[in-house]
């Protein structure tokens, strides 16, 4: 019987999810093999193998500077993941507890968050980490920096208004004759039941500060050479798009699974 | 006009906020303005006449008002990197940077209206669901990517235009033979998102109730679709758009650098890179106004559209 039951559910996953599964599997593959090991130190230059095509000793071609690509794409998404993973983690955290400690209690305070909310919502992601880094300057931990604070209000929306539905039902009710504190409530008993939001929220965010970091390391505001960042990758072949177009369609086509993927994924988070 | 004046209030506010929010962000960053422009090894009585001529030694107060007035007057001082007024290099970027991002929108808006009402008939059809899927593959997209890719197919291979090489406003033609690639690069993921949001706007209004009266009345499905559904499905689009016009002005900075445009995006990238702060102070502070009014002026056009939303909230 509950052999069936699995059957059934596995037959369930839409050729969507599959396909998010696959992508976000191969990038997770990519990032995880990236901290141990890659074919070639991803900064040895090699004079004699400039510009290279794609062959069997360096499958995704060399760079302007002999750099084995594959080895630097690696390490480029490996940047990428962890700076999109911390600024998603570190801004989403902050916001999901603003939104749910205000929409809880709501009052005077949650108006005055929400108007501010209302204002920096109107920016778009990528413009904000611009105006943040004109102000702190470019670099890595910087970008992380500008790129969570930019985060925190969209959380915080989605959590509030999450917050503001449950907590009239009836078990937060229960909860507190119990005499749960509000932390407990919040964080134990409401935060729990908002995950068909939360997750979704989360995959989102992540793709949008993919994009956003690539974005930026392109714009040579965020990861600082000679450290490899897809963005960085793409803005450095540009000029030699002419003679070697695998230098930018390679770390290009890794960016778009890695948001593809997360995305589809985030995607079947929120329908379940 | 009660929501008006209210509406009007409010971005006033809002402007004041958002000045006070960039002077006060330019004011904390460490480091004295006068000994940057003029370097470490500057003579002491020359910074200190510097300070006096920038205003300097005056209190952060009487600066902030200074500050108001000049922005009001278009006066954001003096350029650092190029020793011109801020006010110029603004007003010689700026008409790429319009084009640029006016190019792009009435892209969006020519082409993601009549594609979202593609294959909305059969909404559980192959059609609808190959449109869902390509559009989620091209939303995935970063536009500076499209960018080097249509200046790889169409400028290396197909040779329509030479990358890299803006050709001026001079020449009308070829400024916009060369702008409109920028401006597809820009467009196509926003085409994408559109449309996503489009069909699902008119697939919800397709369930209400006015539908199903609609029907039991004797209109064709068609006849629902336009005459009936299209109106309501396009004001929740409204606001989507006021979203959409924020982002592509954000879009064409970074694709700016791409096609080597000289447009408000590359200054600022430029200028944030040398810390040449009055200009990006007055970039940024133009950024956000130009947002803000967007958001004021798609304000009232939804309530023009939809009588129901009162002055309530």
């Amino acid at each position: 019987m509950t052999a069936d039951i699995k059957q059934k559910q596995q037959s369930k996953y839409s050729f969507e999810q599959t396909t998010g599964m696959i992508l976000a599997g191969l990038i997770l593959v990519f990032v995880i093999v990236g901290l141990f090991y890659t074919p070639y130190d991803p900064d040895a230059i090699n004079a004699a193998l400039k510009n290279h095509p794609p062959t069997l000793l360096h499958p995704f071609g060399t760079d302007y500077l002999g750099r084995d690509i594959l080895s630097r794409v690696m390490v480029g998404t490996k940047a990428t993941f962890f700076i999109s993973l911390l600024t998603v983690l570190i801004g989403g955290g902050i916001g999901t507890i603003i939104g749910a400690v205000t929409g809880y209690l709501g009052g005077f305070i949650d108006e005055l968050l929400m108007r501010i909310n209302d204002g920096v919502t109107a920016f778009p992601s990528i413009l904000l980490a611009l105006i943040l880094v004109g102000v702190i300057g470019p670099g890595k931990y910087n970008i992380i920096l500008a790129l969570s604070i930019i985060f925190i209000p969209s959380f915080a929306r989605i959590m509030r208004s999450e917050f503001l539905v449950q907590r009239e039902l009836d078990y937060v009710r229960n909860a507190k004759l119990m005499g749960a504190g509000i932390f407990r409530i919040i964080f134990v008993h409401i935060l729990p039941n908002t995950k068909n939001v939360l997750l979704p929220a989360f995959a989102i965010g992540f793709n949008n500060a993919v994009l956003a970091e690539a974005g930026m390391s392109y714009l040579s505001l965020g990861v600082q050479p000679p450290d490899a960042s897809l963005g960085r990758m793409l803005s450095e072949s540009q000029s030699y798009l002419l003679g070697a177009p695998w230098l930018a369609i390679i770390p290009g086509i890794v960016i778009i699974v890695m948001v593809l993927g997360f995305g589809l994924l985030g995607r079947t988070w929120g329908s379940n | 006009m009660k929501f008006f004046i209210r509406r009007f209030f409010t971005l006033i506010i809002t402007l004041f906020f958002v000045a006070l929010l960039t002077f006060l962000a330019f004011e904390i960053i460490p480091g004295d303005a006068a000994l940057t422009r003029l370097g470490i090894d500057a003579e002491q009585a020359d910074i200190e006449a510097l300070r006096e001529q920038l205003g300097l030694n005056q209190t952060v107060l009487y600066r902030f008002f200074r500050f108001i007035l000049g922005a009001v007057c278009g006066d954001f001082g003096v350029s650092i990197q190029y020793k011109v007024p801020v006010i110029q290099l603004m007003s010689e970027r700026l008409p790429v940077t319009i084009w640029l991002a006016g190019l792009s929108m009435l892209l969006i808006l020519l082409v993601s209206l009549p594609l979202s009402l593609v294959g909305i008939e059969s909404k559980n059809g192959k059609l609808h669901r190959i449109i869902t899927f390509s559009n989620q593959i091209i939303m995935a997209v970063p536009p500076f990517f499209l960018g080097m890719l249509f200046s790889l197919i169409f400028g290396i291979w197909m040779k329509l235009f030479v990358p890299g090489s803006y050709p001026g406003t001079e020449m009308f033609g070829k400024f916009l033979r060369y702008m409109i690639f920028p401006a597809i690069a820009v467009a196509l993921p926003k085409i994408a998102m559109t449309v996503n949001f489009m069909q699902s706007s008119v697939l919800a209004q397709m369930k209400q109730d006015y539908v199903r009266t609609a029907k039991s009345k004797g209109n064709s499905r068609k006849r629902i679709l336009f005459h009936h559904v299209l109106k309501n499905a396009l004001i929740p689009s409204v606001t989507f758009f006021a979203m959409t016009a924020a982002d592509v002005l954000a879009g064409s900075i970074v694709v700016e650098q791409v096609f080597n445009l000289p447009g408000i995006g590359r200054m600022l990238i430029t200028a944030i890179s040398y810390r040449d702060f009055p200009v990006v102070e007055a970039a940024v502070l133009y950024i956000a106004v130009v947002v803000i009014l967007i958001n004021f002026f798609v304000d009232l056009a939804y309530q023009k559209l939809d009588p129901r939303i009162q002055i309530t909230d």
